[in-house]
């Protein structure tokens, strides 16, 4: 073969291309098959590690997966299969530890590519591992995993605060309160934070279906994620319950943490437990995890509280004094008190409709007065129209109109930064109570213990409370008298609510009760016996000045014993009362109650108390009481002193 | 010679991302990473009921659901747009508006990205024009963004 001499000069170097180009290839696919070989000797290399330094038992390895040592051996609290790599992952921190080493290298091709790859969803379990075995980058298969970065390049927190919507009565659920996280973006605007809430996804709405089940665990908690301006009109203006906001001191490091915690419990499930694994209870993983000398998680070994987990932040001073949001009706009344009687009655008036703004316009007051009057006239259209006292139409006509006026009258400081800040809910009397107690009743003297593990009563202090709630759940008293030389059970509480909202020319806010449990009570002129009781009622009540709370209630009771004739006894009546704080320290609870029972066992029941409460610290107070007590013909005198302690 | 598998795995994960950007985020349901947006717009003025998924202050025994809506696709909107903030929060922002000064009233500056120099004159505009902006009762979301754009600029 002729190869002419230009040839040579393209030809040769061709060739040498070609043998390069070959050399690639099979460089390529050696280094594939090395790959392979390679991924599985590094996953028994450092599960070798893993073992060696024992991090099965690591204590954020625990947190990361929501493990809990009990009874019956380490489980995770999360029930959803789909959050385990292992098949006991559930149970075996070391199985599971050890399969996702195994995940961590796993050839992508292995993985189904419709689903998100393992790896992408367990950002903070991988981002542990590889800086607790110290995994080099270059040993890591390339996987690109966006939805996390993604996620957070939308979000781009800069801060996180716990929030507590106060408690609410009317609803069993909402009766301690709630708590969920804000996470605050470089958006300069709270309103605007990402909302975080775990909770028990059902669409029932019958309230003692949802506490059995709640109850029992039988609900499925997820974390979902809403704005926040969301749960501040739910809150604040639906349910009328006052909001803190408990700012935490996370880093920058330690929020990153904890949002690549939260992505990896997006949409998987733990069985909601009212008592324990509940809102607050789960959120405090999310803590834990960003800050891991917090052990917040571990400070509960039984009920949770959404005020307990209050108490602990601010023990572990994650958080200074928390922002005040009040509630639409504390606003309302804030106003109001701002105004005279006339201006409060022109406000009503204008917010029921029955009157236009031109009664405020030719008003001859100050414009700081008219400004307040029309804050107030805003507020209660609003309110008017949430509890449907309004229609749609009459607010919008009214409320346009005002807001026109008001816009007229130029700006001015907000009153309502001058309202008064109540005590801070974690600054509240502990909710275990325990009494010690020394009485004499028709000269027989006895010697009384009570406790009570939740949660607040009617004479108990409201600092930190809302006023005119009672919630008892499980109060034991027992009773010895010394002549009759033997321990009794005086009474066991199962359930004790009462709610005695004031109502005032704003709102009409009925009260209830309902009590029930087993309690010692006359049967007859001599003998007292166990019977089980139920008793329903509801009422208004006002708050008279200088007086304080006054109240009026109309009874249904029902008893029932062996002892009583036919077993039972069935009556009405009514209570009438007055709840008073004479000053910061001594409070006083006066009340009497009449019962007709007209059927079963026949008879009449009075009583008059009178209660006298004074503080000594936030968890211990004393008690001084009197009660009278007409039943069957006879009197009973009993005096009682009582010590209380709260835990 | 590491690089090599880099660069063959790389070009595989570029078409990967260049699709996974493409299609919508997480799975069907509304769980993280996805804030709520119905996808309503001209909503007239809102009763408070209507705006949130809460109870009812009286309603007795009512139980807060825990759930959170999506547009039909699942898709992600997460920055928070001026249109859905004023329809979500139409009273309360008005009410500031009229004010003067308030929460609802800084965060629409924010989401119209007014400096923070400029907010006293944004709010005292806003406030001066208010008849401009809420014009009746029936107003929509809708008309009272157009409108807010009409007046600064």
């Amino acid at each position: 073969m002729i190869i002419s001499k230009n040839g040579c000069r393209i030809i040769i170097p061709a060739f040498f291309f070609l043998l390069i180009l070959i050399n690639n290839f099979t460089w390529c696919k050696k280094l594939n098959s090395e790959e392979i070989i390679s991924s599985d000797q590094l996953i028994v290399k450092y599960i070798s590690i893993a073992r060696e330094l024992k991090l099965y038992n690591d204590k954020y390895w625990h947190i990361l997966l929501h493990y809990k040592r009990g009874l019956f051996g380490t489980r995770s609290l999360i029930d959803d299969p789909k959050y385990f790599l292992a098949d006991d992952g559930k149970y075996n921190p070391k199985s599971e530890l050890e399969a996702a080493i195994t995940a961590l290298f796993a050839n992508d091709e292995a993985v189904d590519k419709k689903n998100k790859p393992d790896k992408c969803r367990f950002v903070a379990r991988f981002n542990w591992l590889v800086e607790k075995l110290k995994i080099p980058e270059i040993e890591l298969p390339d996987i690109i995993c966006d939805s996390y970065e993604n996620m957070m390049n939308q979000i781009k927190p800069t801060s996180v605060t716990l929030v507590f919507p106060s408690g609410y009565l009317d609803s069993p659920a909402s009766m301690y309160g709630h708590t969920f996280l804000i996470i605050e973006t470089e958006q300069n605007s709270k309103l605007l934070a990402h909302g975080i809430n775990y909770m028990a996804h059902t669409r029932e709405s019958f309230g003692p279906i949802f506490a059995l089940r709640a109850l029992l665990g039988s609900y499925k908690g997820y974390f979902s994620m809403m704005p926040y301006y969301q749960k501040v009109t739910e809150y604040s203006d639906l349910e009328n319950r006052n909001i803190w906001e408990y700012k935490l001191n996370l880093n920058k490091q330690e929020i990153k943490r904890l949002m690549m915690h939260l992505f990896e419990l997006d949409n998987i499930y733990s069985n909601y437990y009212f008592l324990d694994e509940n809102c607050s209870y789960n959120l405090l993983f999310l803590l834990d995890v960003a800050r891991s000398s917090l052990g917040l998680t571990s400070e509960f070994t039984t009920t949770v509280t959404p005020v307990d987990t209050l108490r602990v932040i601010r023990k572990k001073n994650l958080c200074d004094n928390p922002v005040f949001r009040p509630s639409k009706t504390s606003k309302i009344i804030y106003l109001a008190s701002k105004l005279t009687v006339k201006e409060q009655n022109i406000a009503i008036k204008i917010a029921a409709g029955k009157d236009d703004i031109s009664q405020v316009e030719k008003l001859n007051i100050p414009k700081e007065k008219k400004i307040i009057l029309c804050d107030l006239i805003c507020e209660c259209l609003q309110y008017n129209l949430a509890i449907n006292d309004i229609s749609k139409i009459v607010y919008g006509k009214y409320f346009i109109s005002t807001l026109k006026y008001r816009s007229s009258l130029g700006q001015h400081e907000n009153i309502l930064k001058t309202m008064k800040v109540p005590d801070y809910p974690e600054n509240g009397h502990k909710p275990n109570r325990l009494a010690l107690n020394t009485g004499v009743r028709n000269s027989e003297v006895f010697q009384e213990i009570e406790y009570r593990p939740t949660y607040h009563s009617l004479i108990d202090s409201d600092e930190g409370y809302n006023p005119g709630s009672e919630i008892v759940f499980g109060e034991i008293v027992a009773r010895y008298y010394y002549e009759e030389k033997k321990i009794k059970l005086h009474k066991f509480n199962l359930i004790d609510v009462y709610s005695i909202p004031a109502s005032n020319k704003f709102f009409f806010q009925p009260g209830w009760k309902l009590l029930t449990g087993v309690k010692q009570t006359f049967i007859s002129e001599d003998d007292e016996s166990l019977v089980a009781y139920l008793n329903a009622g509801g009422g208004l009540a006002y708050d008279i000045s200088f007086l304080g709370r006054l109240y009026l209630f109309g009874d249904v009771e029902t008893n029932g014993a062996k002892k009583l004739e036919k077993n039972y006894s069935l009556g009405a009546g009514g209570t009438f009362g007055l709840l008073s704080n004479i000053t910061t320290f001594w409070k006083s609870h006066l009340y009497s109650r009449a019962l007709y029972y007209g059927l079963g066992d026949k008879h009449e029941f009075v009583e008059a108390v009178a209660q006298q409460r004074f503080r000594l610290t936030t968890n211990s107070s004393i008690i001084f009481g009197y009660s009278f007590v007409n039943t069957y013909e006879k009197n009973w005198h009993e005096f009682i002193f009582k010590i209380n302690l709260f835990f | 010679m590491k690089k090599f598998s880099i660069y063959c795995i790389a070009l595989v994960a570029v078409v990967f991302f260049v699709s996974e950007s493409f299609a919508a985020v997480g799975n069907a349901g509304c769980g993280l990473g996805h804030v709520i947006f119905k996808g309503d717009t001209g909503k007239t003025m809102q009763i408070l009921a209507a705006t949130t998924n809460g109870t009812s202050g009286n309603q007795t025994f009512g139980i807060t659901s825990g759930t959170s809506g999506c547009d039909e696709a699942g898709n992600v909107v997460y920055n928070e747009k001026v249109e859905n903030f004023v329809a979500k929060n139409m009273d309360n922002l008005a009410s500031d508006m009229a004010k003067g000064s308030g929460e609802y009233l800084t965060t629409l500056a924010v989401l119209l990205e007014v400096k923070e120099g400029n907010r006293a004159s944004f709010n005292t505009k806003l406030q001066s024009n208010f008849s401009k902006i809420f014009t009746s009762e029936k107003v929509t979301s809708k008309e009272v963004v157009a409108n807010i754009n009409d007046v600064v600029s």
